[in-house]
């Protein structure tokens, strides 16, 4: 023992990577690393408040001379050591056991439907925020990744809910619905960054071009659209009926980009007006070309240059520019897309007799909407499948369109795209009798419009006609110039090239900032899905919600207009479909950091797949999940439980492969003799432990750390409000690495409820006229003190009285004495407390000298000895309790003196129950015991002289002997209480003021 | 007075020694006053079991081997009755022992294990009251740090040493634990000194506390060993009725008792530190050392952990010197080892040899070669912690050193010994998910990096394996080696490592979809030899997939496209028709 205090006066020396560096004896590397800043380590097991335990192997280190690799979080640091923190080797371990977690790490870091989303867009944030009503918020978030809400809430495909998993219980989120919703009853600017003095041309003012330019010019950039139409928006003004997306949300929609100080240039055309060549001469930093795919496709049957055929996309862009013209007769649109059902329905519109749909496959594989396929059926057109045409018939005379020439098909084997391939059914042509014909098979783009340019200025042109880009930045061949949208694609729909143009942007901005086409790393995703398909019974027992229909005009009204036809959910139908939304993304998605180092050390799961754990995850308790899919068994929550209770409710199960994290016997949560204390969740790496929000949505969403104190009790805990925004927060505790540091009770961080409460009063009322009214603070102020003044020049200062709070701060306390003596002049202060105990008490004065506590917390952690008399820390100031179990584990004597079974008496050393109201008798009992013990080492006992003679006396009167009958303790118990008193070393006495004054012991 | 020993280690028992010992019973019953029956642990040639010695007053013995009760009563008729031994079924053990030399086993066999006079009687407890009476501790520690004994948990750590650091320790409170946890699959060392001298152990660990200042003992045994266990018991009970545990031993004012405590058949238990933790009631996992068990052990205290054989050497050591022990054994492999020969091997059983012996000489002079009579392929050490050596290395003599340099261990003393009719990759395969089961699941690379080193080696079995799937298996081998806490995980790939390098060429038999050995049935097809079938119909009435079809007194064919490869055909075909090809 000697030998070892006086090493600890030296510092330990070593090298860490070749540096000389002094440290504590005792220390871990990992500890000198993080101290002295040398390196940063990953660990997922180590937790500082904790003991050491080694298990997750990513702190792997080198030191010289040992075999294998040693984890830095149990390795302490000896005199000459020498240890490497960085190596291949170091890095492949890290890899690999990141690689190995990963492999049985059965969880979703986003949900299936932000995945699906070609934007990325953030769908379970912004579904949990618009339930909770927060629509600003869920509408910035959208924002981040989508800048036009509003045209995609009315016409996006909607990859997301394909995606969505509600589809394994019943049917998908209307996740747009709600998209809708926000957009329209919410608006978001946002801050455009300084101005960088950089400038891009964008060519095409289509949904790629206006996402481009929007994220372009919020990061300062100087943007100029050239546009070759009259008006922006591209295909979503020109290709998409108003019936479906009405102008004036689109314009709003696209003056919000242009708010954002764009510069917009229409009626100019590439290869007509300008060219590329041109633009780059014009002193632009950077180009990005949205040409979109404008030509619509021919049918390559004989005739199709007839009168009376146009293409679907060529009626729709002339009904835009021209209004709508009148169309007689039968109408025949070719094409199972989404501008096939567009241009039918702009023909129904336009008045034809009868407007057909032909398509070659059924009606399960046309790649419209199929609710944009229904709502033409409904409003009249007939849908015709597995019908090809064949030859368009002319009149002789006029050489005018008179009838369409078609053949019946059957879907025979499934082709590359897994879609069953149309076969014409010999002898099977008819002939079909029409005036207008708009084939709607597809779109191309128009590489002519580079013709103008000079050889080496035209980008590389793919064999579809399409620009060819970097997939990753959107940059093509020619420098400076990049390219998006349909134009790179091939036709797709809004949300690829909204995706395209954000890319884009994103590109362009890394490469005006650094001047480099850097690739961005994507984020790195777990995915149930790679472990094979996830199973419907999974999601047995998650309720049946039917999904909200959205409400439509009659199909016979809107038939003859063009008028929006789908008219949005109303509010609460808007809540109840976002409360669908089952939440599959991982809630720790903002704060895993397997996530973290799995990024940081670029791996994924690739070649380590096998077989991996799958649990139902634990819902039972009502503040705490636990996933065990998503638990990496570092055990953090097992050590955190049985470092803050004894309880350990928390432990490993099973062996091997199979071994699982487990409440005792197996149990669920709920029935673990859990205390909530939540000091799990915050040891918890991953997702696999989390707390329960209080408002019914889990988010997540990333927040502001703001540090706060938790006012429930007088130990004034410091705890961080984790804000997302104006009530919508949650407690953890602040980030102390310090051991036993940073506790909290379950009133501290799950209480924050109370605080939130829709009932709680914010702004001051005052009575008028028998009614308690709003009013403005400044009123209210200035209103309590015309009556406080009236009161005291009516009646006098001493008239008055002021009470404080027993929860009242010392600060606030101060304020209500200089309230009181300077601002009304009376001395008349008092606390409520006093009034339960039956007026004011100085028994403690009388003693000390003073009405404090004589020592401070911080003497505890020293403490060798601690008698709790009376008092209840575990229950009424569990922070306390816990912090008293820590002090019994390292070998300090807990006694409690209490008729009650405390949850402390666990801990104990000793437990003394005397009978109720006789616990001074009890006491008195000791300490004549304790004299006796003590003898006539008259020093060791204070106060001396008469004193302590005049207490002898009073406690020789108490009843000799029979203190222990009549309190019912063992007189042995009474005896070790006396023992442990006097052999320790530093006592603390914690008692409870009611308790021990209904007992008469002071 | 003749005595008549009947061997009942649990081999004994597991042979049918129970009846043997009954009927004897009843037969000797009227002679009793003549002919003593009595029992005895395992003699070592558990091939031959069940084995019944025949001592004739002290001067004749004759060993018996695979009696059985019918063969009993000619024993008792021609021997015990005329004195004309059944010269047919005696065993000659010289052909067994004549290369061993026991210390461990000195008494296995020998003595009846539930009779302390019979312990007694050769020198039990002298050595005790030798060291309590008339050395110091420190004389203790020296005479073992000077045998040169080293732990036979596996891995060698100087006993004296460890005894010594034990000693240094400052603290009222100290524990000696004997470590009976014995999990190696195919492993019964322990087991059968535990059940056929467990007083030696009792004497081990009272000279252990002695030494190093404890005052209790715990025999942590696994409750698999129901017999150990109340050998163990009833010998503790005896002991300390003796004065020979308890209080004041000797007189010398020394107190030692000794608690047993059952594990509950974690393999990890054999860990130290899981050990530990198992006794005071917490989950068999191992945790970070430093500190070692002789710095803070069982309950915080200073604790002196070691293994049954280890502790068994101890008082022959103390009663005959420790040079007679150095005299055994290399230069840093000091006396005897004891195995467990297992597998195919002819004779089978507990050996135990000077350090030094080499793998040919225990597998050939002692073992007999293998079953098929054809050289062996390949001997596996140290169980699933272990390696194989290849018949190549049959050389490599035991000695600590030199096995580890094979790329196998020591161990604890379990030799399996395979030959042309194992699969190296099943065996490794086998012994990988032994140990992924019993991981404890603490550390990333023993519990994920094993399982997925076992589900590589299943695809191989399979015929699904893949060329770079050898290279994955090397790396993440030898990664799990670096990166895990404790001796399981750093030990788990042993199994893989040392086929991968010995018998590469068997790997990649697989990889391209053929077992040399016949053994991993996605590889194999079944057929019948048509120049053996007879057409009697055994496989296909045995068949109940009913793969097999012919005509009686014809040959038989198997339809593969039928057949489920449960070898029910090949069992019951009396002429080794059905073969795997």
């Amino acid at each position: 023992m000697k030998i070892a205090e006086k090493r600890s006066l030296l510092p330990v020396e070593l090298t860490i990577n070749g540096r000389a560096v002094k440290a504590r004896p005792g220390q871990t590397i990992v500890e000198v690393v993080r101290e002295q800043d040398l390196d940063r380590i990953p660990t997922l097991c180590h937790d500082p408040r904790l003991e050491p335990f080694g298990s997750c192997f990513l702190c792997v280190v080198e030191v010289k001379g040992s075999r294998g690799l040693l984890t830095s979080c149990t390795t302490r640091v000896r005199d000459g050591m020498e240890v490497v923190t960085r190596s291949d080797r170091i890095t492949r371990a890290r890899k690999t056991a990141l690689k190995l977690l990963l492999s049985d790490h059965y969880a979703d870091c986003v949900c299936p439907g932000q995945l699906a989303c070609p934007a990325g867009v953030d769908i379970q944030g912004y579904l949990g925020l618009a339930r909770l009503g927060h629509y600003r918020e869920a509408l910035r978030l959208i924002k981040e990744r989508n800048p036009l809400p509003v045209v995609c809430g009315r016409v996006c495909v909607r990859k997301c809910e394909v995606g969505c998993r509600r589809t394994l219980v019943d049917e998908p989120v209307g996740i747009n619905y709600v998209k809708r919703f926000v957009s329209e009853h919410a608006s978001v600017h946002l801050e455009r960054k300084p101005p960088t003095l950089k400038r891009v041309a964008l060519v095409g003012g289509g949904p790629a071009g206006l996402t481009c330019a929007y994220y372009l010019s919020l990061r300062g950039h100087s943007v100029t659209i050239f546009e070759a139409m009259p008006r922006l928006g591209g295909m979503l003004r020109y290709g998409i009926p108003e019936y479906r997306l009405p102008r004036a949300e689109l314009d709003g929609e696209i003056d919000a980009i242009l708010d954002l100080d764009v510069e917009v240039i229409c009626n100019k055309r590439l290869g007509r007006d300008f060219t590329l060549q041109g633009l780059r001469q014009e002193g632009f930093d950077a180009i990005f070309l949205a040409l979109g795919a404008p030509l619509g496709k021919k049918m390559g049957v004989p005739g199709e240059d007839a009168e009376g055929i146009e293409p679907a996309l060529d009626f729709l862009r002339d009904t835009e520019l021209h209004g709508p013209r009148e169309l007689h007769g039968k109408v025949v649109v070719v094409g199972g897309g989404n501008s096939a059902t567009d241009a039918a329905r702009t023909a129904v519109r336009c008045g034809a007799e009868e407007v057909s749909i032909l398509y070659r496959r059924t009606r399960k594989e046309m790649p419209a909407h199929h609710e944009e396929v229904d709502a033409a059926e409904h409003e009249g057109v007939r849908l015709e499948m597995l019908t090809a045409p064949v030859e368009v018939i002319k009149d002789a005379g006029t050489g005018r369109l008179k009838g369409i020439r078609c053949i019946r098909m059957e879907l025979g084997e499934p082709d590359k795209s897994g879609r069953r391939r149309p076969v014409p059914v010999k002898g099977s042509e008819f002939e079909y009798p029409c005036s207008f014909v708009f084939p709607a098979i597809g779109q191309e783009t128009e590489p002519e419009v580079f013709s103008g340019e000079p050889d080496d200025g035209r980008p590389a042109i793919c064999s579809g006609g399409t620009i060819e880009v970097d997939p990753a930045t959107t940059a093509c061949s020619l420098p400076r110039v990049f390219a998006g949208g349909d134009v790179v694609s091939g036709p797709a729909v809004v949300i690829d090239a909204i995706a395209q143009g954000r890319l884009a942007a994103e590109a362009i901005d890394e490469y005006l900032r650094t001047g480099e086409k850097k690739k961005k790393e994507p984020a790195f995703l777990c995915r149930r899905d790679d472990f094979g398909p996830v199973q419907e019974h999974v999601f047995e027992d998650v309720v049946r919600i039917p999904r909200r229909k959205m409400p439509e005009r009659a199909a016979e009204e809107r038939r003859k207009d063009f008028q929006q036809v789908e008219e949005g959910l109303s509010e609460a139908d808007m809540k109840e479909e976002a409360v669908r939304c089952m939440e599959c993304g991982c809630k720790s998605r903002f704060t895993c950091d397997l996530r973290k180092y799995a990024m940081e050390y670029g791996v994924d799961i690739g070649g380590m797949t096998g077989q991996v754990r799958r649990h139902k995850v634990d819902d039972s308790h009502p503040l705490v999940t636990f996933d065990a899919n998503k638990c990496i068994l570092c055990g953090r929550c097992i050590r955190a439980c049985g470092d803050v209770l004894d309880l350990s409710v928390l432990g490993f199960v099973g062996r091997g492969f199979d071994t699982t994290v487990k409440p005792a016997m197996g149990r669920a949560l709920a029935e673990s003799a859990c205390v909530a204390c939540g000091a799990c969740i915050e040891s918890c790496p991953t997702g696999a432990l989390t707390a329960k929000l209080p408002y019914g949505r889990q988010g997540p969403w990333e927040s502001t750390r703001v540090s706060s104190v938790c006012g429930f009790c007088s130990l004034a805990c410091p705890l961080d409000l984790n804000v997302v925004t104006d009530g919508l927060l949650w407690a953890t505790s602040p980030i102390d690495p310090r051991h036993g540091e940073g506790d909290l009770c379950f009133k501290g961080r799950f209480g924050i409820g109370l605080l939130q409460s829709a009932d709680r009063i914010r702004s001051p009322l005052i009575r008028k006229d028998g009614r308690l009214v709003e009013v403005p603070w400044e009123e209210a102020l200035r209103e309590a003190g015309r009556l406080l003044l009236r009161c005291r020049d009516r009646h006098g200062p001493e008239s008055m009285a002021v009470l404080a709070a027993a929860r009242m701060t010392l600060e606030e306390c101060y304020l209500v004495g200089r309230f009181a003596r300077a601002g009304l002049g009376t001395d008349h202060i008092g606390s409520f407390s006093q009034f339960r105990r039956g007026g004011p008490r100085s028994d403690l004065d009388d003693f000390l000298g003073r009405t404090a506590s004589t020592c401070f917390l911080d003497d505890l952690d020293d403490a060798d000895t601690v008698v709790l008399v009376g008092a209840d820390p575990g229950t009424t100031h569990p922070v306390l309790g816990m912090r008293l179990r820590r002090l019994a584990r390292k070998g300090a004597s807990i006694v409690v003196v209490n008729s009650n079974e405390i949850d402390l008496v666990r801990s104990s050393r000793l437990w003394l129950d005397p009978r109720r109201g006789t616990s001074g008798l009890l006491l008195a009992d000791v300490l004549r015991r304790v004299m006796e013990h003590v003898g006539t080492n008259k020093k060791a006992i204070r106060p001396g002289g008469d004193e302590l003679e005049v207490l002898k006396k009073l406690l020789e009167s108490t009843a000799p002997g029979g203190a222990a009958r009549v309190c019912g303790v063992d007189s042995a118990k009474m005896n070790g209480l006396a023992e442990i008193f006097t052999g320790g070393k530093k006592v603390v006495a914690i008692y409870d003021l009611e308790e021990t004054a209904e007992n008469g012991i002071i | 007075m003749w005595e008549v020993v009947v061997g009942l280690g649990s081999c004994g028992v597991a042979a049918g020694g129970l009846a043997v010992q009954q009927r004897l019973k009843e037969l000797l019953e009227p002679e009793k006053e003549r002919l003593v029956l009595k029992e005895t642990g395992c003699i070592g040639l558990c091939y031959r079991e069940v084995l019944v010695e025949v001592f004739e007053d002290g001067r004749r013995r004759t060993l018996y081997g695979g009696v059985t009760p019918e063969r009993v009563n000619r024993i008792v008729e021609e021997h015990l009755r005329r004195g004309r031994v059944v010269a047919e079924w005696v065993v000659d053990r010289e052909e067994v022992l004549a290369k061993q030399k026991r210390i461990v086993l000195r008494n296995c066999g020998e003595i009846d294990p539930t009779r302390i006079e019979d312990y007694q009687a050769r020198g039990g407890y002298r050595a005790l009251e030798q060291a309590v009476t008339e050395m110091t501790p420190e004389q203790v520690i020296e005479t073992i740090a000077g045998s040169g004994l080293r732990g036979r948990g596996g891995a060698g750590f100087p006993t004296g040493t460890k005894w010594r650091l034990a000693r240094a320790s400052q603290d009222e409170h100290k524990y000696v634990i004997c470590n009976a946890d014995e999990g190696d699959p195919g492993a019964f060392m322990d087991r059968s000194v535990l059940e056929g001298d467990p007083h030696s152990v009792l004497e081990g660990m009272a000279i252990a506390g002695y030494a190093i200042g404890a005052g209790e003992g715990y025999v942590y045994v696994r409750a698999e060993y129901p017999l150990a266990i109340r050998r163990l018991r009833d010998a503790v009970a005896v002991a300390r009725e003796k004065g020979f545990l308890g209080r004041n031993l000797f007189g010398s004012g020394f107190d030692f008792s000794i608690r047993l405590k059952e594990g509950a058949g974690a393999f990890v238990c054999g860990e130290e530190t899981a050990l530990i933790a198992s006794i005071e009631g917490r989950r068999g996992m191992p945790r970070v050392r430093p500190p070692f068990p002789t710095e803070s052990g069982l309950w915080g205290h200073p604790t002196c952990i070691n293994n049954v054989e280890t502790l068994a050497n101890v008082a022959w050591i103390i009663s005959n010197r420790a040079e007679a022990f150095r005299s055994y054994g290399t230069e840093n492999s000091k006396g005897t080892k004891v195995f467990a020969l297992a597998g195919k091997v002819r004779r089978g059983g507990l050996v135990e040899v000077p350090m030094g012996t080499t793998i040919n000489e225990i597998i050939y002079d002692i073992g007999g070669g293998t079953v098929s009579g054809g050289p062996f392929k390949a001997a596996q050490l140290g169980g699933p912690s272990g390696g194989c050596i290849p018949a190549s290395l049959g050389d490599t003599p035991v000695d600590y050193e030199q096995i580890t340099a094979t790329g196998a261990i020591m161990g604890s003393g379990g030799m399996v010994v395979m030959d042309e009719s194992t699969c190296m990759v099943d065996i490794a395969r086998f012994f990988l998910s032994f140990t992924q089961n019993e991981s404890c699941g603490k550390c990333t690379f023993c519990r994920i990096g094993t399982k997925r080193m076992l589900e590589t080696l299943e695809k191989v079995c399979a015929g699904r394996g893949k060329p770079e799937d050898l290279d994955t298996l090397a790396e993440l081998g030898e990664q799990i080696k670096a990166s895990s806490n404790c001796g399981l995980g750093q030990t788990a790939p042993n199994p893989v490592l040392t086929t991968l390098r010995y018998f590469h060429d068997e790997y990649e038999a697989h990889i391209k979809g053929k077992c040399p050995a016949r053994v991993c049935l996605a590889l194999v097809e079944f057929g019948i030899d048509p120049g053996k079938c007879n057409g009697c119909g055994m496989c296909l009435k045995a068949c109940d997939p009913g793969a097999i079809s012919g005509q009686a007194k014809e040959v038989h064919r198997i339809d593969r496209s039928k057949c489920v490869k449960c070898g029910k055909c090949i069992t019951v075909c009396n002429r080794d028709a059905v073969l795997k090809v």
